[in-house]
């Protein structure tokens, strides 16, 4: 084909993410994408639908934010709190250091998740806060693990009457 | 090598005229990365990856940065095809299909 407009499918890296991003924000514009990884467990998970929107002022305590990592690219994680002129920043699955992301590094935060074509809320709405707190103290991590074991002898079996 | 269009080549297909100026919707995020031209429509109010993302192809590169909304398809077609050896019909015809895709998702508007 001599000419093309390519609409399909491209792998972009999370450097290019993050600048695509960055430019459709700027425009006042949400963005919309797929995430990939599981550092956001439960509440973001592989391959979801995440939609990005341009911050009204600064960014609070348990929202979940897109910034552009040093190594990774595009990095969509929650703040887990506020310090003078920076934000600690954390995946929600996973355990270790905090990012420490200068407040204005902050490009947008994660106002829709998408799973197999539905909504997913929980984790944006106002338990946001209880979340923040756990990941702050390193807690939610054991605890969506706990509740993983406890469920997955029951996930799959079918009952029998 | 240029050749003065047909009165029948004038309009082809989704209104493409070789008399028209075309450019980039203002509805349009546009970055290079790596070397091609990624393009994430914005006219729906968001830019979605998941549906809407593009990338032109070297020929389509070329021609859209002729699209600066000052020359004419026609003029297009003759400075491609003094810049490069092929025949201009062939020019002509990669030109007016890109344009008539453009159009159909609106990521050119005529000035």
């Amino acid at each position: 084909m001599p000419y093309a407009v390519d609409g399909g499918v491209h792998s972009l890296s999370g450097e290019a993410l993050s600048a695509l991003l960055g430019d459709v924000l700027a425009r006042g514009v949400p963005f919309r994408f797929e995430a990939r990884g599981y550092s956001m467990f439960p509440f973001i998970r592989d391959g979801d639908a995440v939609t990005i929107a341009p911050l009204r002022g600064r960014a609070r305590f348990g929202e979940v934010v897109a910034f552009a990592g040093p190594a990774e690219g595009l990095v969509v994680h929650r703040i887990t709190a506020r310090r003078p002129g920076v934000y600690e920043i954390r995946g929600d699955y996973l355990r270790g250091p905090y990012d420490i992301v200068p407040l204005n590094s902050v490009l947008g935060a994660v106002t829709r998740v998408e799973r197999r074509g539905r909504s997913v809320r929980l984790g944006l709405g106002p338990e946001r806060l209880l979340i923040g707190g756990l990941v702050r103290l390193g807690l939610l991590q054991p605890l969506v693990a706990v509740a993983r074991a406890l469920r997955a002898p029951f996930v799959g079996q079918r009952v029998l009457s | 090598m240029s050749r003065a269009p047909k009165e029948s080549e004038l309009a082809v297909g989704l209104s493409v005229s070789r008399d028209a100026v075309y450019k980039p919707s203002d509805d349009l995020v546009v970055r290079e990365i790596d070397g091609q031209i990624i393009i994430v429509p914005i006219g729906s109010g968001i830019g979605d990856l998941e549906d809407e993302l593009f990338a032109l192809n070297d020929t389509a590169r070329v021609v859209w940065a002729k699209l600066d909304g000052a020359h004419t398809v026609s003029s297009v077609v003759d400075e491609l095809a003094r810049q490069y050896a092929a025949p201009a019909e062939q020019i002509d015809a990669d030109v007016v299909g890109l344009l008539e895709e453009l159009l159909k998702r609106r990521m050119v508007v005529a000035v």
